[in-house]
């Protein structure tokens, strides 16, 4: 723990709950199809940065908790991060090392089965066409990663989480 | 590279299940939680009680709109409010010449009944509540409304706009409740044709500013602007209220069925507020909504009574 700080709780809690909150803040009708989804990333990257403490526990009860908040199966989304959030365990020490942009196009790939579990749901639980705004979070995760990475990673400078 | 690089201590020993053991017990976990809650709903309990934790979140993102209209009321010019003023007062006039009328025809419409030996028809009672600005699934229409089971909302329960009919409540949380829109997929609702009485099925497709009706025979009588109003069968929406307007009709001499499209009335995505139906005026004590703005439910709320006046010089 010694180059680390201790992990604190509450910012992880915080980050969670505004991801949970830009995941239903309204957007124009246009742009809605291309909602990153902030709080798998977010719940991705905890995964990632205290990978045996904050693991695939934390990321289904948050899943569970967003399928409340959205109102749709409970279980689905929780399903979803469970599974890409193992993803990213399995591969941590890899991703780590990854240059920035490689490690977006590999959260990128992650998200994209994060994604495809949504959808499998969605068309399970109901009728759900398969259309190119599918695909449109994956892309814009693409281009939040870094942004959320930035920002967290300046918090936890801040706050003495990291050396 | 990035301060992500850092870790936390690795335990010397591994304890517990290993990860691949720990993600398929939360992944089956999870889809028996989904079995259990699409397909006999069993998870009610579950769901009330988060659903109480995560109200806080809805009213926090729809805090922006809210807080942009109380300003704009707030800073908005004497002038534009005076002028908005005069314009209601005017449009409340107009209205109550109209239900003036109204109450004639209604006492005429429930001597007429009694003398067919029909129930009468009872006056519904409506309360207003606001739509949250929150996105929900962007697949499906669904909303989150600010009254909940303290105002006695029930799943099922109708929702109106000042022009039709909106749609209706799915789920009921101690605090808040969700609606559906009648133009979400999975929706469909009785409907009836003003002009001929002609009753079919409207259907949600997705678009809020379109509703199918796949069920209309090449040979029916329908055409462009046609008003569709709820039949009232099925028992899940009150009759009488506006639905859609016919926008397109094609008549395919190879297919069973005509093609039929409709325009909803009310104003699907731009409302901020909807009205919810008791029907029969019954339900709903007053003091559990106490912070209902009293305006509109004062001027809604003594319609109920009307009918009942009018019954009596029948003997």
């Amino acid at each position: 723990m010694s180059r680390m700080g201790a992990p604190r709780t509450w910012p992880v809690l915080l980050s969670l709950l505004v991801a949970l909150s830009l995941d239903v803040t309204p957007l124009p009708a246009d742009l809605a199809a291309w909602r990153p989804p902030w709080l798998a990333m977010t719940a991705l990257y905890w995964a990632l940065a205290y990978p045996r403490r904050y693991g695939l526990a934390l990321a289904w009860f948050a899943g569970l908790v967003l399928d409340v908040l959205k109102g749709g199966v409970l279980g689905q989304h929780a399903l979803a991060m469970t599974v890409a959030t193992w993803l990213v365990l399995r591969f941590h020490l890899r991703l780590r090392v990854f240059p920035a942009w490689q490690q977006a196009v590999a959260v990128c790939a992650i998200v994209a089965t994060h994604q495809f579990f949504i959808f499998w749901v969605d068309g399970m639980t109901g009728s759900a066409e398969l259309s190119w705004q599918r695909g449109a979070p994956v892309l814009a995760a693409l281009i939040a990663w870094p942004v959320l990475v930035a920002i967290i990673d300046g918090f936890r400078l801040r706050l003495r989480m990291l050396a | 590279m990035s301060p992500l690089a850092q870790t936390d201590n690795k335990p010397l020993f591994e304890r517990g299940p290993s990860l691949g053991t720990r993600m398929v017990l939360l992944a089956l976990l999870s889809v028996a939680i989904m079995v259990m809650d699409h397909q006999q709903g069993h998870l009610e309990t579950v769901r009330r009680a988060l659903s109480v934790a995560v109200y806080p979140i809805r009213v926090l993102v729809d805090l922006p709109a809210a807080s942009f209209g109380w300003a704009r009321e707030q800073f908005s010019e004497r002038q534009r409010l005076l002028v908005e003023n005069r314009d209601l007062r005017v449009e409340s006039l107009k209205q109550r010449a109209r239900l003036q009328q109204l109450a004639a025809l209604e006492a005429e419409n429930a001597r007429l009944r009694a003398l067919m030996e029909s129930p009468a028809r009872l006056a519904n009672r409506v309360q207003v509540a606001q739509i949250l600005a929150v996105d929900l699934d962007p697949y499906r229409h669904i909303i989150a409304l600010n009254r909940g089971e303290q105002a006695g909302v029930y799943p099922g329960q109708a929702l109106l706009d000042a022009d039709g009919i909106v749609g209706q409540v799915v789920r009921v949380n101690p605090l808040g409740s969700e609606a559906i829109l009648i133009s979400d997929p999975s929706h469909a609702m009785p409907v009836e044709l003003i002009r001929n009485g002609l009753r079919t099925v409207a259907l949600g497709m997705g678009d809020v500013t379109r509703l199918d009706l796949p069920f209309l025979p090449n040979s029916v009588d329908i055409r462009v602007g046609d008003l569709l109003i709820s039949s009232g069968l099925g028992d899940a929406f009150p009759s009488g209220y506006p639905v859609a307007r016919v926008t397109r009709v094609e008549r395919r001499p190879g297919e069973p069925f005509a093609r039929v499209e409709a325009e909803p009335t009310a104003a699907l995505n731009r409302t901020r507020e909807v009205l919810l139906v008791w029907e029969g005026g019954e339900a709903l004590p007053d003091a559990g909504s106490p912070e209902t703005p009293a305006e509109p439910e004062a001027a809604v709320e003594d319609a109920g009574d009307a009918p009942a006046s009018g019954v009596e010089p029948e003997e």
